[in-house]
């Protein structure tokens, strides 16, 4: 497997404010392999657009990363200098966001917008780079490139502006993509389109995707790899296809239990009680325990450290005491 | 089976009719087109489809907080579109609706006792000590608590500032109330609270829902019977199993297939729709799916089929599912 393209390792984040310290990302470690799909999921405040924002350095002031480090393949993201993040953000690594109309400049045509992109990574000429437009439109399979290049951010449809954004994305050549809620402003017919052109981005250029999402559906049908996060901590991780088979985190069961399918209808959904506990306090022990229906003892006191579920699945690891106290029974 | 409590016949909604100076030219947007519908007491029907394909609008034109264009909507028999202001308003207070985004539906300069009481006062003249308590049954009986009394909206969760919507919906006992996707905005562990209160009210208070969602499987959740809408007409309707088992339309099997679910072994045979929805300004003819569609025929393109019964009460308006049989 060689060495990690993306490796995080103990990130930490926090925002100052009035009202006190709010902890979003509380010691968050994750490697993205070469060509490798991998989510982060979890729900509303859980940490994960800080996360991804973090590997880009891109964290709204006030806050900041208080500790961890990051490297993208031999770089060290954290020790870099300005400049060198610049050629790095959109570079080596791009980022898409949930809304693609927001993060669209409404008053250039599409392909001014590509160009500008492209003429800011590559020593090309105005005219030259519109080859290059017409050629990153056609990679996102849009229909008719030289139309799309004349249009404005608004009369594209939301599902063409994803797709706009990705060919921003794509433009130098990025071996990561980092995907925040790629397909949530989207229908789910259109999600469907979004999700196959990502899957075949990844097999035609190889190219590594971390994909930001609130849903579990999504992580199932693209991702290789998962971390869930729960309050700023990752409570569980491993490959897909072993998580959704035996998931071991009272979190991550509960958040698949209380998800509406085919086969609950007439059926009372097992909620999840309480709600997601308040960044700005500082708890003892597992982040999870006041909403958990198997609390032991020990889960207010001291948090759970990260473990392999078995042992014959070391890259499936949980945090989570019942786990560990199962096993020395 | 027994009388519809809501019963619409050729429902349609245009808007830009009648043009303003700057509209002038442009074609109108026909956002519902000869709806028929019949909603069933104490049950749940469930409106699914993706953005702009009516769906709001439907429920609005029930409860005529938009007026609808042509066709009727009856409710408990009477013609809705035939009543006067007054007659209107009185009738009012048995069809409720809970929309979306909570915290802009609830306005952020009352409190939750003036928010939940409103309704009360409006329609009833219950004061006082009577009021209070009554609005604190109501708070219980969708999970908020006393201590939440004086409070603000921005000061809940979203999951919380839903369940107020709620309280305010059920307070003067209506018969109806349409849910207008009133878990989008929630994470999935609150959205199955909210899914959960809505069923315990519903069977404890004899309720009749439209829920409408964009997401099939909530839909399929807590429908009786579900209708597909795609460009302000109704594709299909049948009972959530018939939709789930033997969805005809395919639209709707597209719908289904495209909606992931959260199993990595679940069959990958998926149908991926091209293009986009077209704008309901100008929609295509014949079948307004037929551009999108992957079996789409001649006749699609010319002619537009008609909600057909294909069994069972399982109604398609496809050409090709109403010639199978």
């Amino acid at each position: 497997m060689g060495e990690p393209l993306l490796s995080v390792e103990n990130l930490w984040v926090q925002f100052p404010t009035y009202a006190g310290t709010v902890r979003a990302v509380n010691g968050v470690s994750l490697q993205v392999n070469h060509g490798e799909i991998y989510g982060l999921v979890g729900e509303t405040g859980c940490g994960k657009t800080i996360t991804g924002l973090s590997i880009l350095r891109l964290v709204p002031p006030p806050g900041e990363i208080v500790s961890g480090t990051i490297t993208l393949e031999d770089l060290d993201i954290m020790s870099m200098d300005k400049a060198a993040l610049n050629r790095i953000r959109g570079g080596r690594a791009a980022m898409i966001f949930q809304d693609p109309s927001a993060s669209l400049n409404p008053v250039f045509t599409i392909g001014e917008q590509i160009s500008l992109v492209i003429r800011s990574h590559q020593e090309v000429g105005r005219r030259e780079s519109y080859e290059h437009v017409l050629a990153m439109l056609d990679a996102v399979e849009l229909p008719d490139p030289a139309h799309v290049a004349r249009a404005y951010p608004h009369e594209l449809s939301g599902g063409m502006q994803q797709r706009v954004m990705i060919a921003l994305a794509l433009c130098s050549n990025p071996e990561l993509l980092i995907a925040d809620e790629p397909t949530t402003a989207l229908d789910v017919t259109i999600q469907a389109q979004i999700l196959e052109l990502l899957a075949r981005l990844r097999e035609d250029r190889g190219l590594a995707i971390l994909i930001i999402t609130h849903n579990l559906g999504v992580v199932a049908e693209i991702c290789d790899r998962v971390s869930v996060l729960y309050a700023g901590h990752v409570v569980e991780e491993g490959s897909v296809r072993h998580i959704f088979k035996s998931m071991h985190h009272p979190y991550t069961r509960g958040l698949l239990a209380a998800l509406p399918h085919p086969g609950t209808h007439g059926t009372i959904l097992p909620a999840i009680p309480g709600s997601v506990p308040s960044l700005h306090d500082t708890y003892a022990g597992c982040p999870f325990h006041q909403r958990c229906p198997d609390m032991l003892d020990i889960c207010p006191v001291e948090a759970p450290q990260l473990r392999s579920s078995t042992p014959d699945r070391p890259d499936h690891r949980v945090a989570c005491h019942l786990l560990h106290q199962e096993r020395m029974e | 089976m027994s009388m519809a409590l809501v019963q619409v016949r050729g429902l349609t909604k245009v808007f830009g009719q009648h043009g303003t100076l700057m509209s002038r030219g442009t074609p109108v947007m026909r956002a519902l087109d000869r709806i028929d519908l019949d909603v069933t007491p104490n049950q749940t029907l469930g409106l699914v489809g993706e953005s702009g394909c009516g769906k709001t609008t439907l429920g609005r034109c029930l409860l005529r907080l938009v007026e609808p264009t042509s066709g009727t909507v009856r409710f408990d028999g009477v013609d809705l579109t035939s009543l006067g202001k007054e007659e209107m308003r009185r009738l009012r207070r048995h069809m409720q609706i809970v929309m979306q985004n909570p915290l802009s539906s609830l306005n952020p300069r009352m409190s939750v006792f003036g928010l939940v009481s409103e309704p009360l006062r409006v329609y009833t003249s219950q004061r006082g000590d009577v009021l209070q308590n009554r609005v604190l049954e109501l708070l219980e009986t969708v999970g908020l608590k006393g201590e939440h009394f004086h409070r603000y909206p921005h000061e809940f969760s979203g999951g919380q500032c839903q369940r107020i919507a709620v309280a305010r919906a059920i307070a003067l006992n209506p018969k109806f109330i349409v849910l207008d996707e009133p878990t989008s905005a929630l994470d999935v562990s609150v959205q199955a609270q909210i899914l959960n209160l809505l069923q315990e009210l519903q069977r404890d208070h004899g309720l009749t829902y439209l829920f409408i969602s964009h997401d099939l499987h909530v839909v399929q959740h807590i429908s009786d019977q579900i209708a597909v809408m795609y460009l302000g007409r109704i594709v299909e309707l049948a009972t959530t199993d018939q939709i789930f088992r033997e969805a005809a339309h395919p639209y709707t099997e597209a719908l289904l297939s495209s909606t992931p679910l959260p199993d990595p072994d679940a069959s990958t045979h998926r149908i991926i729709l091209s293009g986009t929805v077209p704008s309901p300004r100008n929609p295509p003819s014949g079948c307004h799916f037929h551009p999108r569609c992957p079996s789409a025929v001649d006749e699609c393109t010319r002619t537009q089929p008609e909600l057909a019964d294909i069994g069972g009460g399982h109604l398609v308006a496809c050409h090709l599912a109403t010639q199978a049989i």
